[in-house]
């Protein structure tokens, strides 16, 4: 069973850029733990880094479902303006004009924060 | 070649590095617009318990992952979009001759996803009426 305990990092680590990050204990059985390695060496990570990524994950899932679009803008697309839509092969052309007003909308949704 | 209905390779923008490119993952592609693409995740990550899959999430079955030339069952979520440029900084594989692209979605497939995103739209669309002025 996995507990884990609020505690509070050194003011010493803090980045002056950067606002503290507050830390926690987690503590796993012993075998709980082994197979977290496992887990976390599976992906070229630390357990650390392993849990706070499934952290982040459940977390970003559970913000998910409250939104209809999440859109990520590449930072290298930010200014650039999409041209005319390419045409699927043997798309009608009223499937064509439905599509391009579809991605008008969709090009338009800014990035989400 | 990548258009719409390509399952393609892409550095795909994770919530941890939304602007940037991440890890190596198989998208949709919605749609080619020069210089830019407009592409839908995939994972075959579990989705965490008790809670609800979103709406514009279309589970794919091991059968149906492997007539699309990947090997596990996925989910694409067309709620969880990313437009890029069509550059080899996001697709890798660019110059490859099939660009990176594992499979085509068949025609009956494209037309759901498409509707399938045209009910999101409106959705989002809804929803910023409902949280507008």
């Amino acid at each position: 069973m996995a507990k884990t305990q609020r505690k509070s990092r050194g003011s010493a680590a803090a980045s002056p850029k950067r606002p503290a990050r507050p830390a926690i204990t987690l503590r796993l059985d012993p075998e709980q733990y082994r197979r977290l390695e496992l887990l976390a060496r599976a992906e070229n990570r630390s357990p650390t880094n392993y849990v706070e990524t499934a952290v982040l994950r459940d977390m970003a899932a559970k913000e998910e479902t409250s939104r209809a679009i999440t859109m990520f803008v590449a930072a290298d697309a930010a200014g650039l303006v999409p041209g005319p839509l390419v045409r699927t092969e043997g798309e009608s052309d009223q499937r064509y004009a439905e599509r391009s007003a579809l991605t008008d909308k969709l090009f338009a949704i800014p990035d989400t924060d | 070649m990548i258009a719409e209905g390509a399952f393609v390779e892409v550095l795909v923008p994770t919530t941890e590095k939304p602007r940037q490119p991440g890890l190596a993952h198989i998208c949709y592609c919605l749609a080619v617009r020069p210089p830019l693409v407009l592409v839908a995740y995939t994972t075959s990550a579990p989705w965490p318990p008790n809670t609800p899959l979103p709406l514009g999430v279309r589970l794919f079955n091991q059968r149906e992952a492997i007539a699309l030339n990947q090997r596990r069952a996925f989910r694409l979520h067309l709620n969880r979009q990313a437009r890029m440029p069509l550059t080899k900084r996001w697709f890798p594989k660019l110059e490859a001759p099939d660009q990176g692209v594992i499979a085509m979605a068949p025609e009956r497939l494209r037309q759901e996803l498409y509707e399938m995103t045209l009910d999101l739209l409106r959705r989002h669309e809804r929803t910023i009426e409902l949280l507008g002025p």
